[in-house]
């Protein structure tokens, strides 16, 4: 279950807002927090022996072994995502002992007590969220150390990402569970929480492969805390996040960028990649906010024609063109599914060239 | 294109291997400790002799070209090509890198694998641009995965936008391949603190690696991890200990000689500099 917030890294991040490194003055960091810099000279700082063995021999006399850490009322077992945001970990609920994966922000991501309430605000919404397409939250609450987590259902089928590739064999099951992803949005939505930052790795399969969308709402707070974490970054993954995301302020986004999130994912299951790719979010957005998307049939001319309108529909860069809803996405979809004529409409050349002059 | 999974001869074949290497890359370091008499860049330069171990010389190259790609990849897009072309573009480089003679016909000054990869990666664009190849080449090989990239969760690097704008490709190149040296030990000593089950220890400590000693509150870290704080003071050395000479080793495996390790250093602190 890699579902730490994943995101392809190349030429670099943006990030309007990085302080300098109060030591060194450089402006560039690993993760947005280490200063590449200032760990590149320990380098030169090097002194005396430091074998492996010899720096295992001193580790191992620190009595803070991993098999005893405990956060809240879970004992960590091991990691099993991780991203610039957070870590999730399996984990056992001590009374109950069932296995739950737990996901706690790192340290240098929380710098504000209004932060933490905030976090803890939006948590507590989304564990309020009771769909069987949506990873149930157990439990909010908040490490020794004052560090908010939360613990959540343990899928243990993965995620799309993972699927993908025996997905792509077989489309109607991609759409199978697309409609139902698109459900659990839907259910979403009507209580007033967007995602924003749907893609692959985020929609998880339980045991029976029922996908369960995950990570819910939490790109929303992340992109509003300290200058440090306000990157390009938080704003989704690239490849499958809306053109608007980056020019709209966070709560001026609409369904609709969910919307285009979904469709995006299903191209990808489908193709076998996001319709969009580049080098770094900013490219990435760039395109998608100057051009059409790929038609899916110029990759899979194989696929059929419905199935390219309703995912067209999706990815249109206007929001006022996409379907108006995550629930009329999942009923067109449903129509697919039952052989029926679909709702959405092929935009046409004529459409295209308009939108683009 | 390029991203599907294709077929791909053993040695492209390399990312989802990469993920452990460090294991075996470890035992051979320690052979000798802080010496670093054998790197991977004089495995290649004696390879490039008749005298070398071709094989282990072939081997290390992957080794190196697989851990330093994206640096490769940055500059490409830099200078301007897509991210699709520059895809392609990174797989055929690292096609002419492994399976020609490239350090023979490369400059017989050579130098550090830094230096040499990025002329040769110039000439390499040079000619693309000369030839007028299409870039559209089928897909045929593929060195790095764009799934295995995409599910790695790679570090990232944060830069503000002025500063990226201002950057000439060389320093892109440079920035990058810093922040690749730099990533590559912390992983290296975080997998080594896993192993021994003290990933918290170094969760905790990770972010005082390079903290001046009247910063750290040793009081509120020892609290933290429910030790003394002599404890603390001494896993942080112990780790930073560990972690300057894990930095060393990776920038050894690029220089020649041990000697030059410094002077590698200080030059991507250099470039970091100009980055500022």
């Amino acid at each position: 279950m890699k579902n730490a917030a994943v995101s392809p890294d190349s030429v670099a991040d943006v990030n309007e807002n990085l302080k300098k490194c109060p030591r060194c003055g450089a402006t560039t960091r690993l993760d947005h927090g280490t200063c590449i810099n200032c760990f590149l000279r320990q380098g030169l700082e090097a002194r005396g022996e430091a074998s492996r063995e010899a720096f295992e021999s001193i580790l191992v006399e620190a009595n803070v072994t991993d098999t005893h850490w405990r956060l809240g009322h879970y004992e960590i077992l091991e990691e099993i995502g991780r991203g610039g945001m957070g870590v999730i970990y399996r984990a056992r609920q001590r009374h109950s002992r069932r296995i739950v994966a737990v996901k706690r922000v790192l340290a240098h991501q929380m710098d504000s007590h209004e932060t933490l309430v905030r976090f803890r605000r939006e948590a507590e919404a989304v564990a309020s969220l009771d769909h069987p397409n949506i990873l149930p939250i157990h439990e909010v609450s908040e490490s020794e150390e004052g560090l908010p987590f939360f613990s959540m259902k343990y899928a243990t089928g993965g995620s799309l990402r993972t699927a993908a590739p025996t997905l792509r064999k077989d489309p109607r099951e991609c759409v199978r569970l697309m409609a139902k992803v698109a459900r659990g949005i839907a259910y979403a939505h009507s209580k007033g929480v967007l995602h924003r930052d749907l893609q692959p790795g985020n929609i998880l399969l339980d045991e029976n492969g029922e996908p369960m969308v995950s990570d819910f709402g939490l790109a929303k707070w992340l992109d509003q805390t300290s200058d440090l974490t306000r990157t390009l970054e938080t704003l989704g993954t690239p490849g499958y996040i809306a053109p608007e995301q980056t020019e709209c302020p966070a709560d001026k986004l609409t369904c609709a960028a969910d919307v285009y999130s979904l469709g995006a994912i299903l191209f990808y299951l489908l193709t076998g990649r996001p319709p969009f790719v580049g080098p770094n979010v900013l490219h990435v957005i760039h395109q998608a906010a100057a051009s059409p998307a790929p038609r899916l049939r110029s990759l899979v001319p194989a696929l059929d024609r419905d199935l390219e309108t309703i995912v067209g529909c999706c990815l249109e860069s206007d929001p006022n063109a996409r379907y108006q809803s995550a629930g009329a996405l999942a009923e067109d979809l449903g129509r697919w599914l039952r052989h029926e004529p679909i709702r959405a409409r092929r935009t046409g050349v004529f459409t295209h060239g308009r939108k683009w002059v | 294109m390029q991203f599907l999974s294709v077929a791909a001869p053993p040695l492209f074949r390399l990312v989802e291997e990469g993920k452990n290497r460090h294991a075996t890359e470890l035992v051979n370091a320690e052979a000798e400790p802080r010496v670093f008499t054998t790197t991977r860049w004089s495995l290649v330069l004696a390879g490039a002799n008749t005298a070398g171990d071709q094989q282990k010389a072939a081997q290390a190259l992957a080794e190196l070209c697989r851990t330093y790609w994206r640096p490769i990849f940055s500059y490409v897009c830099r200078r301007g090509y897509s991210s699709e072309d520059a895809q392609d573009l990174t797989q055929d480089f690292f096609l002419m890198i492994l399976e020609t003679n490239w350090l023979r016909q490369a400059d017989k000054e050579r130098g550090r694998f830094r230096s040499l990869l990025l002329k040769s990666l110039q000439n390499f664009l040079h000619n693309v641009a000369d030839k007028k190849q299409t870039l559209k080449r089928g897909g045929s090989v593929e060195f790095v995965s764009w799934d295995a990239w995409m599910a790695e969760a790679p570090s990232h690097v944060s830069i503000p936008t002025r500063v990226l704008d201002s950057l000439a490709p060389e320093r892109l190149f440079d920035l990058r391949w810093a922040a690749t040296v730099v990533d590559h030990s912390l992983r290296r000593l975080r997998e080594e603190c896993e192993g021994k089950g003290r990933l918290r220890l170094f969760e905790v400590l990770r972010d005082y690696l390079t903290a001046e000693h009247a910063d750290i509150s040793y009081a509120d870290l020892a609290a933290r991890l429910g030790v003394a704080e002599t404890v603390v003071k001494k896993q942080l050395h112990n780790l930073r200990q560990r972690y300057r000479w894990l930095l060393r080793d990776e920038v050894a495996h690029t220089v020649e000689s041990p000697t030059d390790v410094d002077d590698e250093i200080r030059h991507l602190c250099a470039a970091l500099a100009a980055a500022a």
